[in-house]
């Protein structure tokens, strides 16, 4: 819990070397990166994989976490290996 | 825009997924590396599309996460010629434009010149032509170092050429020496031949600027028609004013002159005017090489008749002309009238026509000081006559007479040169 909670606070070893190297963090920690356009589009690097899929709600699976985005007539443009791409009305974006 | 080019050229299809977990599926199609777009959920069910490389692929797939997968439509070549594979004459004829799109690029379809000034594009064409470079021959038998070479030896004022094909057409790029007049005129200079200025008109010198020569006339003098104004030959004198040398140049000079000139011209009364009310025969014609083939006719047995034709040469491009024309014939009898000018008709032609021959010269910078036409009429014909008074440039370049240096005062001069030291001597 302790280890947690120093994790989300930003003080944990790897994230101190980041810090100090100046490498970007999506490289050594794996953090998602999340290009959103307006609120009709969303492109995501860095995921695991689909979790959940509907047209209301899309779960994702990302090394460090979960993203839920959620909206109206949700499309998946293109879903490759590296790169997704969705479309749609967003409503909001979450982290659990 | 290429990607669905690509796309549909490889081929694609939609699917739908159904089953207990479609989420497992995608992602067992990321991990696989198959690309699906386009992805859409709807009541539980999955829509996309995955390319025909990429549904071979999936069998696997979709036993292990157990879903169902059901194509739904297909796009692209592949499936459009399967769809067509019957017929055959769908596939003979692209066959057959490819192969005519082939033949046609071993031809020239066009010669483009560009860069000419002074040399008209016929010009350089029809001289092309008559080294076999035409419009419609092979490619390969164009050969372009020829043709530069041919050009530079036939035009000597292009000072630069050259040739290219670039796909079915053949570029021809000239220069042409800009300053080419300048050196028409100093080429006399450079082969040695001293000129001289002649009048080329009876007149009266009223202006004289000589640049190089020796001026032999002077404002006010009445010159004849040949006389000398202006001498390539200049003097060179020693003290006694006797010639020693003489040193030759290409004249060089303004002068302008007042000069008469005789103007007469005489026009009919009388003319035939065709009045055209009477009977017409006409044809359309198209003409292949040198055969035409009409249709209607145009024979007829019209005592008097006029022929108008009207025909339109096929060209592909600008200049590539084809051997197809095509156009109509009329022949249309008239009734010969004839008729007399009244005195203000006739007066007008001919004023007009001295008109135009006074701007004809004014054109080329004359100026007309004083006119003294008149028109007279006679029975048959109205004649304007008189005489123009015109101040002019005057003077034609000829070649300079030569002349031996008087030799008796060279001979002489070392003679003199003592008797004058005697004489000085005695003083």
């Amino acid at each position: 819990m302790k280890k947690n909670r120093q994790k989300s606070d930003g003080h944990s070893l790897s994230d101190r070397l980041a810090n100090a190297s100046g490498i970007p963090k999506d490289v050594i920690l794996g953090f998602p990166i999340l290009t959103v356009t307006g609120q009709t589009e969303l492109s995501l690097e860095n995921y695991r994989g689909i979790l959940e899929y509907t047209s209301e709600l899309i779960r994702i699976q990302t090394k460090s976490g979960r993203i839920k985005v959620c909206g109206k007539r949700l499309q998946v443009e293109y879903y490759t290996n590296d790169e997704m791409k969705v479309t749609g009305r967003i409503t909001s974006i979450e982290y659990d | 825009m290429l990607l669905s080019i690509i796309r549909y050229l490889k081929g694609y299809l939609k699917i739908q997924i159904a089953g207990y977990s479609p989420e497992r599926f995608l992602n067992a199609c990321s991990h696989h590396n198959i690309y699906l777009w386009g992805l859409r959920s709807e009541h539980g069910r999955y829509e996309m599309y995955i390319s025909i490389q990429g549904f071979r692929k999936l069998k696997p797939i979709i036993k292990k996460t157990g879903t169902r997968a059901v194509i739904t439509e297909r796009f692209g070549l592949p499936f459009f010629l399967h769809k067509y594979r019957k017929r055959k004459c769908f596939f003979l004829g692209s066959l057959l434009c490819i192969i005519l799109i082939y033949m046609m690029s071993l031809f020239i379809w066009d010669i483009d010149i560009s860069g000419n000034k002074s040399r008209t594009d016929e010009t350089l064409l029809s001289f092309l032509e008559s080294k076999d470079v035409v419009h419609g021959m092979k490619k390969s038998k164009v050969d372009c170092e020829r043709i530069v070479k041919d050009i530079r030896k036939e035009f000597d004022d292009i000072i630069w050429v050259s040739a290219s094909i670039r796909g079915t057409r053949l570029i021809v790029q000239v220069k042409e020496n800009e300053d080419s007049v300048s050196s028409d005129s100093a080429a006399p200079d450079g082969s040695s031949s001293a000129t001289d200025i002649v009048a080329d008109e009876d007149c009266t010198i009223t202006e004289l600027i000589t640049r190089k020569g020796t001026p032999l006339v002077h404002v006010g003098d009445s010159v004849k028609k040949g006389d000398f104004l202006v001498c390539g030959r200049i003097e060179v004198l020693d003290d006694s004013k006797e010639v020693v040398d003489y040193q030759y140049c290409a004249s060089d000079a303004s002068i302008r002159g007042k000069a008469v000139l005789q103007y007469e011209s005489s026009h009919s009364l009388t003319y035939e005017e065709k009045d055209y009310s009477g009977k017409a025969a006409g044809e359309f014609f198209v003409r292949i090489g040198p055969w035409l083939f009409g249709c209607g006719g145009i024979r007829n047995s019209f005592e008097a008749s006029t022929m108008f034709s009207e025909e339109h040469t096929l060209t592909l491009g600008k200049h590539f002309v084809l051997p197809f024309s095509y156009g109509k014939r009329i022949v249309r009898s008239y009734r010969p009238e004839e008729k007399t000018y009244t005195r203000p008709q006739i007066e007008q032609i001919l004023n007009s026509e001295f008109s135009r021959k006074c701007e004809e010269l004014e054109k080329k910078g004359v100026e007309i000081i004083e006119n003294d036409v008149k028109i007279y009429t006679e029975n048959r014909q109205a004649t304007a006559k008189g005489t123009i008074t015109v101040v002019m440039d005057i003077g034609k370049q000829v070649p300079t007479e030569r002349l031996e240096v008087p030799a008796k005062p060279d001979d002489e001069n070392p003679e003199r040169d003592n008797a004058n030291g005697n004489d000085g001597d005695s003083d």
